[in-house]
């Protein structure tokens, strides 16, 4: 663990140390370095699951994909961030690769916490670096309610996590991660056990978030500047499910009972905010819908409780983070090029940007799950899951399928294809670092599903 | 104010705080209470301004009242058992009824609408010592109150935290806004104060460092409403950078300070089998922290319009010495990490 | 409960009731808390007679000349509160409401 957690604590005083030239290509190498160390945590022979154990950290299938995911998010920030901070002062710039490399530092800390009260301290670290993305170096005026969403959904979800996993240490005397899945199984029986088991849930559904806790996640997409939306979608969505996956395990006898209205509600959500995608003029907020949508079928698999489910859920965790910051990072090189986010101003640009268009393809491909890609194979590993569960799913996410797909052809259709309008025809032509960055967020997403053991979790 | 006078009222201010600190009797402990705000007054009225008189006024004659109130109780408890001594009370009555005087002395609610009104007619170093050393006394005397009637201590506690955190809400001076921050801390205090005085007294020490650093920020940026502070990254950018992440561990956001005092009182009410209350007290504190945010967003995360006054401060030397503002500030962000040792530092 | 300690008690929570529902003038405060004050003088010097207990003869005086102080550190606030407000009236001590 510390392999890469030193490293990353260094990247701190490198930032503030390197002259000001030399700053993001530094950045940008240290923290490439550090994701391809964090390749090494895919290795794991251990035969408990637990590997790289440390007093308070380890990695175990479910969580070093995550890991990784998180360590190679950190280099595609820097690179995505980079022409929008260049009118900045330097050192606004050194202050804001400091608060990337922050977040980076809490989550690697929450994903590899073998402790559930650090996992938690640690889910809530990260509020803080996020709510400074987006309200110190959003656009608009509407960031400052944008942060103030984020926060209080998310807090108000959370704190009463906290006292139910201080009630979970009351009862069992532990709350590490190794020593739970043997500990006796709780007597859940009152009505005060199913508060408490709405309570370890609820906090990880307003992250994920399950349709109806999601009002935050639009508004924060929107307002974040690229990092944070990339950041946010890839990984901070992903605290959810991680956490929902552990918990479940001490959850055992309730959530057969008690999970019905909640995959209902994130199935219901699906068709809903997908349904929402298909009227969305807004680019940023069309992705961040879509964004709900992936993650209420997530919801679904992982609620069912089945291996496929979790498998599947982790897989579509994954493949929907790279995914999602593709589709970011893609919507961020047009908001530099033509300042705005609306798509019917920003319409036709394969004229202007053929190459930008087939990356807006491929990813518009990904976001809908075509057949090679690991999205499909996490949404028919979940949707078979469900399946099995009951017939009556299958309407739900059918439909959603369809739905997916359809917002996808729109958005990509809407953004590329057609006649260029007049006002557009001076655009800059794309760089080679805005290539480099789809393509680094779409060579792995290619590349897994030649391999997809390493995101299979426990199913492996 | 003259030097000399100064330097008696202080050590007055002194004297009878360790008087009372240091009392077994009940009688003693009084008198120290009432040298303690008999030498404070002065110091609350040295600016003759009417808005000054009229908090002193009013402190005047709550902490009179308390005060009275206070060795009320303790005659009475003498009438009935006998007993002086602080720590023998064992008469539920007399035991209310202190225990409710030092509610009002300092400032729980439902019996905190004195507070407000007097920081706010204050200058920000005596709101200073008013919303710090003013509460020490008071507190421990509490302290040693220990076998106490639990629900009233619970009732105060939750209503403390929820009204402190619902009055700050539509406030936009920043005395009033700590008063009722100082309200909120109070009561998470006391809601742990029968189960476990020691996590009391560390929740204290914690809430004293972080409002010791909050004042020292609104002093040396000279603000006493939140439209000020806007341009205060002209005076101090490193410190009103810094200033939002204190806010936030006043508010109780992990991993900074401010949350390991709410950590431990969840955890002890949940040990006792509190867990309504502690979920209760834990959804208060969100009230606190939407103020504590809008502080925040007017102080540095938002950008004030540069205008050419709005940045002569940045060529004046600051009034105020930094050391100990650097101290605290570390203090109130950086000690999550330290809380086996704090609370080992910190038993009773 | 006896009588001089009912006497004693109901006195206080006279004075008290006054303080805390008369509230038109600063010196009607004022010698409500003096009341209250006296009160506790009386209790403390009969609980003391009545026990006969030398070493807290001296105790009334204690309390007596606090409130001796007490007291005339309101009434320098009841000048102060005159020069600043124009009166002594309760109502108009109202700059830091909101």
């Amino acid at each position: 663990m510390l392999m890469v957690l030193t490293p990353t604590l260094m990247l701190v005083p490198t930032i503030w140390a390197t002259p000001a030239k030399w700053l993001w290509p530094s950045a940008l190498l240290h923290s490439l370095l550090i994701a391809l160390a964090s390749f090494t945590w895919f290795k794991n022979t251990a035969e408990t699951g637990w590997a790289f154990l440390t007093p308070h950290m380890a990695t175990d299938p479910l969580s070093s994909p995550l890991l990784v995911l998180t360590c190679w998010l950190l280099p595609l920030m820097i690179l995505a961030s980079q022409n929008h901070l260049s009118s900045e002062p330097l050192n606004r710039q050194r202050m804001y690769i400091t608060l990337l490399t922050s977040l980076q530092i809490f989550l690697i800390m929450a994903f590899g916490a073998t402790e559930m009260i650090m996992f938690y301290v640690m889910f809530e670290a990260t509020l803080i670096p996020t709510l400074f993305l987006i309200t110190r170096w959003g656009n608009q005026a509407e960031r400052l309610n944008a942060g103030t969403y984020f926060l209080f959904y998310t807090l108000a979800g959370s704190l009463p996590l906290l006292v139910a996993l201080l009630i979970l240490q009351n009862n069992t005397g532990t709350l590490s991660l190794l020593t739970l899945p043997f500990s006796n199984p709780l007597l859940l029986l009152t009505c005060s056990d199913k508060m408490w088991w709405a309570g370890c849930l609820l906090a990880f559904l307003v992250k994920m978030p399950l349709y109806g806790v999601h009002l935050w996640l639009p508004k924060a997409h929107v307002e974040a500047p690229i990092a944070g939306s990339m950041i946010l979608a890839a990984v901070l969505l992903k605290l959810g499910g991680y956490g929902m996956m552990r918990m479940l395990i001490m959850l055992e006898s309730l959530t057969n009972e008690l999970s019905y209205p909640f995959i209902i509600f994130a199935l219901w959500g699906v068709i809903m905010t997908g349904s929402i995608c298909l009227r969305q003029t807004d680019l940023k907020s069309l992705i961040a819908y879509s964004s709900v949508s992936h993650m209420g079928l997530v919801v679904g698999g992982i609620l069912i409780q089945t291996p496929w489910g979790f498998t599947g859920a982790l897989i579509l965790m994954i493949a929907h983070g790279l995914t999602s910051s593709a589709l970011f990072c893609l919507a961020n090189t047009n908001y530099e090029r033509t300042h705005t986010r609306t798509m019917v101003l920003a319409r036709g640009l394969q004229m202007a940007l053929p190459l930008m268009t087939a990356w807006w393809f491929i990813a518009a491909l990904a976001n809908l799950a075509l057949p090679p890609l690991p999205n499909l194979m996490g949404e028919l590993m979940i949707i078979s899951s469900l399946l099995n569960w009951s017939w009556w799913t299958l309407a739900l996410t059918g439909a959603g399928t369809l739905i997916t797909a359809a917002y996808s052809l729109y958005m990509f259709i809407m953004t590329q294809r057609g006649p260029l309008p007049m006002h557009m025809i001076t655009l800059d032509p794309s760089h080679s670092r805005e290539h480099l960055l789809i393509a680094l967020h779409l060579l792995p997403l290619i590349l897994l599903i030649l391999k997809p053991e390493l995101v299979w979790g426990w199913a492996a | 104010m003259n030097p000399y006078v100064l330097a008696t009222l202080l050590f007055s201010l002194g004297l009878g705080t360790t008087l009372t600190f240091a009392s077994s009797h009940w009688l003693l402990a009084w008198m120290g209470l009432e040298i303690n705000t008999l030498a404070i007054i002065p110091l609350m009225a040295q600016h003759n301004h009417p808005r000054a008189i009229e908090a002193t006024t009013k402190y005047f004659l709550t902490q009179a009242t308390a005060a009275a109130m206070l060795l009320f109780a303790s005659l009475t408890n003498a009438w009935l058992t006998g007993q002086w001594d602080i720590q023998l009370m064992s008469h539920p009555l007399p035991t209310t009824l202190a225990s409710l005087a030092l509610a009002l002395k300092i400032g729980l609610a439902p019996l905190h609408t004195w507070l407000p009104e007097v920081l706010q007619g204050l200058d920000l170093p005596t709101g200073l010592i008013l919303s710090t050393w003013q509460k020490l006394a008071p507190l421990t005397l509490l302290l040693q109150l220990q076998p106490m009637n639990s629900s009233l201590l619970i009732i105060l506690g939750l209503t403390s935290t929820l009204i402190g955190g619902w009055g700050g809400l539509n406030q936009t001076q920043l005395r009033k806004i700590l008063a009722y921050s100082s309200t909120a801390h109070l009561g998470w205090m006391v809601l742990v104060l029968q189960f476990a005085p020691s996590l009391t007294f560390l929740t204290l020490i914690i809430y004293l460092t972080m409002t010791f650093s909050t004042f020292l920020t609104f002093n040396l940026n000279n603000s006493t409403t939140i439209n000020t502070l806007a341009t205060s990254w002209a005076k101090a950018p490193v410190i009103s950078s810094l200033a939002p992440l204190m806010l936030l561990s006043l508010g109780g956001l992990p991993p900074l300070t401010g949350f390991m005092p709410k950590w431990l009182i969840l955890q002890e009410l949940t040990k006792q089998d509190l867990a309504p209350a502690a979920t209760l007290a834990a959804l208060s504190a969100l009230l606190s922290l939407y103020f504590y945010l809008r502080l925040s967003y007017a102080m540095a995360l938002t950008m004030a319009p540069n205008n050419l006054t709005g940045t002569l401060p940045w060529r004046l030397l600051p009034s105020q010495h930094s050391l100990p503002l650097a101290i605290s500030m570390t203090a109130s962000l950086s000690l999550l990490p330290l809380t086996p040792a704090l609370t080992a530092l910190f038993t009773l | 409960m006896t009588p001089p300690h009912f006497a004693f008690s109901a006195t206080f929570i006279l004075a008290l009731t006054g303080l805390v529902f008369h509230r038109t003038h600063l010196l009607s405060a004022l010698l409500c808390l003096e009341g209250m004050m006296l009160s506790l003088f009386v209790a403390l010097s009969l609980w003391a007679l009545q026990l006969d207990i030398t070493s807290f003869l001296a105790s009334p005086l204690l309390l007596l000349a606090f409130s001796a102080c007490e007291a005339s550190t309101g009434l320098a606030l009841l000048a102060a509160t005159a020069r600043t407000h124009g009166s002594d009236r309760l109502q108009s001590l109202n700059l830091l409401q909101c």
